[in-house]
């Protein structure tokens, strides 16, 4: 009689330990090289923990990366392609597009977009294009920031000006700023340092101007013309007459609750106000007289490294979850990114509607012209040349058009390497 | 001898008499380990390192392409590489100048004092345990200009901000002002090591004498500390030549490559612009660099009395 239990229980134990070793068998472990800070983590660990819910087969791993933001991330699956095991997934920014294109691991997502079916017209229309090169889809977007201003409604009060209309223009702001200097605030800071180049293209194609190059010409920079020199001479002039502080620690300075406007990414929406003990209020990007809003979409996506067929099937259905509704909303909700699910923008912006913030963030998106990115090996080397140009004159150590013209001439000696 | 051998043998029973032949390869064997670990970590990269300078490649690109001594012919002619070159040996020679000087002044005042000398000690040597990067962030907003704590205090006591990490001399005198903190504390401890070792009758046979304090420094203390100098000096100088994570989150090279030392830029080349042969080039005469002034002071140490 004593048999049987024992018998029966080692048979549960036997079917047990075969369901285990199916399941096991049966997950699929993809690495994800990903920001991790907190504000990136805002989105990305609830993003990964409803792909996975949805996907009880698929692990997502996370890859440490090498450094710091989105070169720290290229450098993570530059430094794997090297060793021969890239992380199967990589977040990207789009203007690393053409170095990790060049290198040859990325996968074109277009084979596995025409498989299963993908809709691209699900998507607003220039998303994809911001991750395509060459023909071939290699980014799948999971959400664009646009540039912004951050105003402190405090401080406006305390220096008599009114939170209810906010500068629009160049010349109204640098008012507004000298207001805000006289009543003992610092006034307005673009953020020159971010990424080296992103509210430069910013202010120079609101001026007119336009960042890139003339093909016709032999790959000469089009940014030393007059809306160049427009830019930087209002840049120059703010610094100067110590209007806009110069450094680098564009948040910092604004939750120190002393600036009065800051022009950063959109994508601090939600972390930027709550560091600030003040009232903040998003407001659009000041323009010059006469000029028009261009807004190059900053923000990033996932990349595909992959070369396992199994890890690639995984790693697609992380992709297509990504463009659809329920990671849109995980997204928008937790960071100023725009999603770019087309369907879930109008839901939101009507669910939000009391929410202007939120509603100017969501509009933007139809202003976004592609963020400008290099075609070239030394890409990230010309982001620095144009930063150290805004500084050089920020700084007062070079006139607008020195400053400009050295700028151009190395951009164009890098081009044409 | 033979007779001894005999025993020996006879001692060593069957087992040796079967391997005499081999023998010699006993210490290799032992010595196996250490070298292959030497040889994986420390040869492997150096010689890989100077193979791939010879190359133009880019990290992670299938593709390299042999182009001969063309990266080092760009390095000596690039601005920024002799900027940097400049900046190293500036920032070298005062930072482990002013850790040494720093570091020999502590140790004398802590050996003067009768109570408490190792608390004083445990504090002077905490910026040496901790985490230098970390730290470099709390100096980075301590020196910004309009949050940071030591323009608020020169504002409170009436004087101008000054924008520290935005001038050259500024900004390299914070990359050096945070270096020296870093390494003084290091020096310190070296030297209060130095100092146990001069016998205490001197000191009383001096002041019999009637040499004063100064007299009996310059006379007795810093010669028979020589030693502990020329190896502190040694030290020093390879730490500074080697410092890059003040210059990364302080300034980042910046402004406009005023603080760029060597070690920085190899690491922007090899791993913000992905130039991975360009940055062999420089990493292998960094480390030529590194080998002259290592064989110079390590000859400068045969001229020391040890005794």
């Amino acid at each position: 009689m004593a048999q049987r239990p024992r018998r029966t229980f080692v048979a549960g134990m036997v079917v047990m330990v075969a369901v285990l070793l199916s399941t096991v068998h049966a997950q699929t472990v993809i690495s994800f090289a990903r920001l991790s800070s907190q504000a990136h983590n805002a989105y990305l660990e609830p993003l990964i923990a409803a792909f996975e819910a949805a996907n009880p087969d698929v692990v997502i791993e996370n890859v440490e990366s090498a450094g710091d933001g989105y070169e720290g991330l290229a450098q993570t699956a530059l430094l794997g392609l090297a060793a021969g095991t890239p992380p199967d997934l990589v977040q990207v920014g789009f203007t690393l597009l053409p170095t990790l294109v060049a290198s040859g691991g990325p996968m074109a997502l277009d084979p596995f977009m025409e498989a299963s079916g993908f809709d691209k017209s699900s998507l607003m229309p220039g998303m994809l294009e911001l991750g395509q090169l060459g023909g071939s889809n290699y980014i799948m977007p999971i959400g664009v920031s646009t540039p912004v201003m951050y105003y402190n409604l405090d401080l406006f009060r305390a220096a008599g000006l009114d939170p209810e209309s906010p500068p629009t223009t160049w010349d109204e702001a640098r008012e507004a700023a000298q207001a805000l200097v006289d009543a003992g605030y610092q006034g307005i800071l673009w953020g020159w340092s971010i990424t080296g180049n992103w509210l430069f293209q910013t202010m120079l194609e609101s001026a007119g101007g336009r960042m890139g190059m003339d093909t016709d010409a032999g790959h000469v920079a089009t940014f030393n013309d007059e809306a160049g020199e427009q830019v930087l001479s209002y840049l120059q002039g703010l610094a100067q007459d110590g209007l806009m502080p110069v450094t680098e620690a564009t948040v910092q300075t604004f939750a120190s609750g002393q600036l009065g406007m800051l022009v950063d990414s959109s994508f601090q929406r939600v972390n930027t106000p709550r560091q600030v003990n003040a009232e903040v209020r998003l407001a659009p990007v000041p323009i010059p007289a006469g000029g028009e809003t261009r807004l190059p979409a900053g923000g990033n996506g996932v990349m595909m490294f992959s070369r396992d067929p199994a890890k690639q099937e995984a790693a697609w259905r992380f992709l297509e979850f990504l463009a659809g509704p329920e990671a849109g909303r995980i997204v928008a909700e937790n960071t100023g990114y725009t999603p770019g699910n087309a369907a879930l923008l109008e839901t939101l912006a009507q669910e939000n509607a009391s929410d202007p913030d939120y509603v100017l963030v969501l509009q933007q998106v139809a202003n976004v012209v592609p963020w400008h990115a290099w075609p070239s090996n030394n890409g990230t080397r010309i982001s620095q040349v144009i930063k150290d140009m805004q500084l050089e004159v920020l700084l007062g150590r070079a006139t607008p058009s020195e400053a400009l013209e050295r700028a151009a001439a190395e951009t164009n000696q890098l081009l044409a390497e | 001898m033979v007779q001894g051998l005999t025993q020996q043998e006879t001692i060593g029973a069957s087992a040796s008499r079967r391997t005499p032949r081999l023998r010699w390869l006993g210490p290799y064997l032992l010595l196996l380990p250490a070298f292959a670990f030497i040889a994986v970590f420390v040869f492997w990269p150096v010689i890989y390192s100077v193979y791939l300078s010879l190359q133009d490649w880019r990290l992670g690109f299938g593709s390299s392409r042999f182009v001969g001594v063309r990266n080092y012919v760009r390095l000596f002619s690039a601005p920024d590489f002799l900027n940097a070159l400049r900046v190293t040996v500036g920032y070298t020679l005062v930072t482990s100048c002013g850790s040494i000087v720093l570091g020999l002044a502590l140790a004398l005042a802590i050996q003067h004092v009768r109570r408490l000398g190792s608390a004083w000690q445990a504090l002077f040597f905490l910026p040496v345990a901790s985490t230098m990067a970390a730290m470099a962030v709390v100096f980075r907003f301590m020196f910004d200009t309009h949050i940071g704590v030591i323009n608020a205090v020169l504002t409170r006591i009436g004087l101008d901000r000054v924008d520290w990490l935005n001038g050259d001399l500024t900004a390299f005198a914070a990359v050096v002002v945070v270096g020296i903190w870093s390494s003084a504390g290091y020096a310190m401890v070296l030297f209060l090591a130095g100092l146990t070792t001069i016998p205490e009758n001197l000191h009383e046979a001096a002041a019999l004498d009637g040499a004063s304090s100064w007299q009996q420094l310059r006379f007795i203390t810093l010669p028979l500390l020589t030693p502990t100098t020329i190896f502190v000096v040694v030290i020093l100088t390879l730490r500074s030549l080697e410092s890059f994570d003040n210059v990364k989150v302080l300034t980042d090279g910046g402004p406009l490559g005023a603080t760029q030392v060597l070690s920085h830029l190899l690491y922007i080349e090899g791993f913000r612009y992905f130039n991975t042969g360009y940055a062999s080039a420089l990493a292998t005469v960094f480390f030529v660099m590194l080998l002259v002034v290592a064989i110079v002071q390590m000859r400068a140490e045969r001229w020391v009395h040890y005794e």
